[in-house]
């Protein structure tokens, strides 16, 4: 008696467990949400450059003379919204820990007002950690008339921990509109079922 | 339903390839390993390939060959009796670390191949390529040159009304150019969604990633064509999106350079959508912009453009519902003028209608709007000037 | 203990017939039955997609299916087969065996079991159903890689509560298993002399508690992206298409080992018989198989080197994934030891057996070419790929199914099956099955890239080769059905209680068949 008594816990005990361990891992998952982009941050994977809040003294971050990178500025658009981005400098030749700015000359080009932002990527992801940006317009989102062209700048400098074996660096920005069309992309992709 | 198969003809028409075992195709290449490389890294990974080969040969024929004379030897039918052990301490630990000490040493010359592919410095070209469903573009970073590589091969050939060509889906319209004997970087990306660049004589694969930006390098041997594919499901026409590249002498590359550099800055000032130079791939020159077309001269010419919309839309404009509307007889074509140009200029958002001005000159638009309304079972009858597409950039 | 057999009788006895027996059974027996016919049901289903599949590709240019439902039914035919096939058939094992072999009256939570078996009926008619849908079924791949799967209709979003569906199934069958092993051994069966099958699935099950959940975050991490406004995995938004691919291969690879551990688990159950040795090494395998399952955690992103990753990244994957061939190592080593200087005789279980060991083996060095980063850079996503994985899972997972169900249908049936039929099925398995596949590791070489509907004319006489072996295959499974209904009518010769010879193991020691419950006392192992 006794001892079904004691299997009976026992069941009801491993289930317990078991049950939880489901829903932790099942937590686990969202959790990886935040420790990949932890991960990311620490390795520059993914090449999310570091945004600096606070602006450096220059005496705190003497300019080293002896090391010259290439830094190489591109764009890329989407699909999702009729913009140009376009770097006014195509590449440049910095010093570590030089602060440098550059602009990219953002166009409209629908006929309609429109909210974007950019996503900006470093190459290599290595680099991506010592490439501090003081000023930057990403991840902010931007509304531009029709047809209007803005001059977006970028304020950044590379670390002079960069690792020798580095010599180019590329920031890459891709534009995407803001995600008010997230809601209207369902009725959009229903607008396209219906039309055809 | 009814699409699912194309036609039950066509099983037909493979059941009797399949009993008269057509003919061994000319281009057979019966190749049984990676093909020959044309860069230091895809030789490299074909010695990788080829040592861990020889290395898993000779641990699958000792093994097996104890089995198989164990399978021979020790059968009840020959009157072997089973001897009842069940360990051995010392074997045990032998066959676990002779394997360890295999794989340290596959693992270093791996080791040092991927810390020299990792190597993207002192490059001569910076090319970025950027992923479309589904085409490439390619931006030549140092000379303001940019343009699509589309799919070359007919529909015909796709579809088995005609012959197939020795280079059967892996032909462009237009290859990426690059020079031998040059260190080229490429970085790349993805305009939609995630596409893989792959040439397998250049032992180079990398993921296009939206938003995301990635680099590799490659550099190539000898002059020649190199041919390769997308290599990460992207949709529909994964299949359909080759890779070619046209590798000449520097001294040919540069003279390629010149003759494609856009030829006035000042043309760059009226640029296109996102970060392509507008010059380079879809120009017109000014000339024919300006002047009055005849609607059957943009009939001609949109008929040669709207071989880009074959892929989706179908070549009787009858698209493939639910995925992609037809043209014949749909609100666009026979609709407004105005919402016809705005979708095949600006694109559809969150679909895979591309914002054509980027792609297409001031000409090819026109035409093939003109194309797409007077064609296809439609007959509205009006036609678009390239001009008007020109003051709507 | 007797009150609670007691309880078990007041649950079993008075069953209902008909159909309303199958739907409310709460017997192992009974629903490890219907288990293993729904996953033979599926091999069908998901083996009729590969037919579809490889008719297309038998020539150059588009014949048979278009591209849209061309990447439907890969992307179904992977679903099926793992989810639908090779998951439930091994849980159809687990059920029939695991409480015969410790010797427990049923599993320690019979109305779960009943439950975790009905829902996979309802998940795979939603998947199925998908494909009716207006925008088709999924095309993105079994992997359902974003940003791709976010562009898909409705189809994906049945895909995604079908999975959510398959993975409670699995979760709570999982749950049972564990419970059972657990609490229900007789008396004197410690861990450590547990066959090794029931071994292997206990670590199996943990395995689907800790990997199966992260699936479920996936897919609902994709849903809502799909229509609730976050941005996991959108750039757009601050997400990143990579993580996805990072969660799905957490969840991934130790998947790969749920489908294969109890693969390996048949195995070092059936060459002891047929060798009439006991099995070599029995702990170094318990351990291997911890090993393997610890492993699983840590190379996931050996899917994906092509991503591109930090080189730390690269290098620790690469080394972590080369390791696993040490423990896989072990086991292999272990069945050929176990045969060495035995008492072989070569019934089809162990035909089927030996192939398992000789084929995985063939996918188990391909798996460790794959390890080579520099060298994946080559394979990965090309049809190298595409053999590789059909000789783990094919030749793996589902070739010791058969094996295991020539194995225990005696037992189960009460009668033989007939040994001539059984052989042609094997050969015929085995021989269409390397043309099959094998022509694809060249296919993949020479740069052939996978989850294509069309290729070039290069590549076109492996292809014809893999097409013919492939509706030879099919074709070879009919035979199987045909000896199974054999052998169920009762026809062919009685089987006896030890039914093999050199069978050593509580369910030998049950009638064949075995009586509706079995061990309502439980037996002493001493």
């Amino acid at each position: 008696m006794t001892s079904s008594q004691a299997m009976k816990r026992s069941k009801t005990r491993w289930i317990v467990i078991l049950s939880g361990t489901v829903v932790l891992m099942f937590g686990f998952g969202y959790a990886l949400v935040p420790l990949y982009d932890l991960f990311c941050e620490i390795t520059g994977v993914g090449g999310k450059p570091t945004v600096a809040v606070l602006q450096l003294d220059s005496d705190e971050n003497p300019i080293d003379y002896s090391k010259e990178v290439t830094v190489e500025f591109t764009a890329t658009g989407n699909n999702n919204i009729p913009w140009t981005i376009k770097p006014l400098v195509k590449k440049t030749k910095v010093h570590l820990g030089e602060v440098h700015m550059m602009n990219y000359l953002v166009t409209n080009t629908s006929s309609q007002q429109m909210v974007g932002q950019a996503i900006p990527s470093i190459s290599p992801m290595q680099g991506a950690r010592h490439m501090v940006k003081l000023e930057c317009f990403c991840f902010n989102a931007q509304t531009l008339e029709p047809g209007e062209a803005r001059e977006m700048p970028v304020r950044f400098y590379v670390n002079k921990d960069l690792p020798d074996e580095i010599n180019t660096l590329t920031l890459s920005y891709s534009f995407f509109p803001m995600n008010e069309s997230v809601s209207t992309s369902d009725n959009q992709s229903e607008e396209q079922q219906s039309s055809s | 339903m009814s699409q699912m198969f194309c036609s039950a003809r066509s099983l037909l028409r493979i059941a009797a390839a399949a009993t008269a075992l057509f003919p061994l195709s000319v281009y057979a290449e019966w190749g049984l390993n990676l093909p020959p490389p044309s860069t230091s890294v895809a030789s490299r990974i074909l010695d990788l390939h080829n040592a861990i080969m020889i290395v898993c040969l000779i641990i699958f024929v000792i093994v097996f060959g104890v089995m198989f004379y164990s399978l021979y030897a020790h059968r009840k039918s020959r009157g072997h009796e089973a001897h009842q052990f069940s360990h051995n301490s010392k074997l045990e630990v032998v066959w676990t670390i002779i394997p360890f000490l295999i794989l340290v040493g596959l693992a270093i010359p791996s080791t040092a191949t991927l810390l020299y592919m990792e190597d993207t410095t002192d490059s001569d070209l910076t090319i970025k390529i950027t992923g479309y469903q589904w085409k490439w573009q390619y931006e030549y970073l140092d000379h303001d040159i940019s343009f699509f590589s589309n799919l070359s091969t007919p529909r015909a050939q796709i579809e088995n009304r005609e012959p197939k060509g020795e280079h059967y889906l892996l032909e462009v319209d237009k290859p990426m150019v690059i020079p031998s004997n040059r260190k080229v970087r490429y970085l790349i990306t993805s305009n939609d969604v995630i596409h893989a660049w792959w040439i397998p004589k250049f032992g180079v694969k990398k993921d296009a990633i939206p938003g995301y930006i990635n680099e590799f390098w490659a550099n190539v041997d000898s002059p020649g064509t190199y041919r390769g594919q997308c290599a990460e499901l992207c949709g529909k026409d994964h299949g359909f999106m080759p890779i070619v590249a046209e590798v000449l002498s520097p001294e040919d590359f540069d003279a390629w350079v010149e003759e494609n550099k856009p030829k006035q800055v000042a043309s760059a000032a009226d640029m296109t959508a996102a970060g392509a130079e507008p010059a380079a791939g879809p120009a017109a020159s000014a000339e024919d912009v300006n002047r009055e077309w005849t609607m059957d001269e943009l009939m001609e010419h949109g008929k040669t453009v709207y071989f880009q919309c074959i892929a989706c839309h179908g070549p009787d404009g009858n698209g493939i519902p639910p995925h992609f509307p037809p043209l014949t007889g749909s609100e666009i074509t026979v609709g407004p003028l105005d919402a016809h140009i705005d979708i095949v200029m600006n694109g559809k958002a969150n679909t895979t209608m591309q914002a054509f001005k980027v792609q297409l000159s001031d000409v090819d638009i026109a035409s093939v709007i003109t194309y797409e309304r007077n064609a296809l079972g439609n007959s509205v009858g009006d036609l678009v000037q390239p001009s008007e597409i020109a003051a709507r950039r | 203990m007797s009150a609670a057999h007691t309880e078990a009788h007041d649950h079993h006895d008075h069953r209902p017939s008909g159909i309303m027996r199958w739907l409310t059974t709460t017997n192992h027996k009974d629903i490890g039955t219907m288990y293993l016919i729904f996953s033979l049901t599926m091999f069908f289903v998901g083996g009729i997609m590969a037919l579809a599949i490889r008719a297309e590709l038998f020539q150059p240019g588009l014949q048979v299916v278009n591209p849209e439902l061309f990447n439907s039914l890969t992307t179904l035919h992977a679903l099926i087969m793992i989810f639908g096939a090779i998951m439930p058939g091994f849980v159809g094992f687990a059920n029939w065996l695991i409480p015969m072999m410790i010797g427990a009256p049923d599993m320690a939570l019979p109305r779960m079991n009943n439950w975790s078996f009905w829902i996979l009926p309802f998940a795979f008619a939603l998947l199925l159903g998908s494909l009716f849908t207006v925008g088709g079924g999924p095309a993105s791949g079994w992997t359902l890689y974003a940003p791709l799967s976010v562009q898909g209709g409705a189809g994906v979003d049945m895909t995604i509560l079908s999975i959510h569906m398959m993975g409670i199934s699995s979760v709570l069958g999982a749950i049972n298993i564990i419970v059972t092993i657990m609490n229900m051994r007789a008396p004197g069966m410690n861990l450590m002399k547990m066959p090794l099958f029931v071994w292997t699935w206990l670590i199996t099950a943990f395995l689907l508690i800790a990997a199966m959940p992260v699936l479920a975050g996936a897919v609902t991490m994709l849903l809502t992206d799909r229509h609730f406004g976050t941005a996991f995995f959108d750039p757009a938004g601050g997400g990143d298409p990579v993580l996805f691919q990072h969660i799905f291969w957490f969840f991934g690879h130790p998947e790969v080992y749920i489908l294969i551990l109890p693969a390996f688990g048949i195995i070092s159950q059936i060459v002891p018989t047929f060798s009439r040795k006991p099995l070599f090494g029995y702990d170094s395998m318990v351990f291997a198989t911890a090993g393997i399952a610890f492993l699983s955690f840590i190379v996931w992103a050996h899917h994906m080197f092509t991503v591109g990753m930090p080189l730390a990244g690269e290098l620790f994957f690469m080394y972590a994934t080369m390791l696993i061939a040490v423990p896989t190592g072990v086991k292999v080593f272990n069945w050929v030891a176990t045969m060495w200087r035995g008492s072989i005789t070569l019934e089809t279980p162990m035909l089927f057996a030996l192939a398992v060991v000789f084929l995985f083996t063939i996918g188990g060095l391909s798996g460790l070419m794959l390890a080579i980063v520099p060298a994946d850079f080559q394979y990965h996503d090309t049809y190298f790929v595409v053999a590789h994985f059909h000789y783990v899972l094919f030749s793996g997972s589902i070739m010791a199914m058969m094996g295991a169900t020539y194995y225990w249908l005696p037992k189960w049936t009460g009668r033989m099956y007939s040994e001539g039929l059984g052989k042609t099925h094997f050969w015929l398995t085995t021989i269409f099955f390397n043309v099959t596949f094998f022509p694809q590791h060249f296919l993949g070489l020479a740069g052939m890239p996978r989850r294509i509907p069309d290729y070039s004319v290069q590549f076109t006489e492996f292809n014809i080769i893999s097409s013919i072996g492939a509706f030879g295959l099919g074709l070879a499974q009919l035979l199987f059905v045909y000896i199974i209904i054999q052998a169920v009518r009762g026809k062919n010769e009685k089987a006896t209680a030890q039914v093999w010879e050199g069978a050593d193991g509580l369910e030998w020691t049950v009638d064949s068949p075995p009586p509706y419950h079995t061990f309502e006392t439980p037996p002493t192992v001493k």
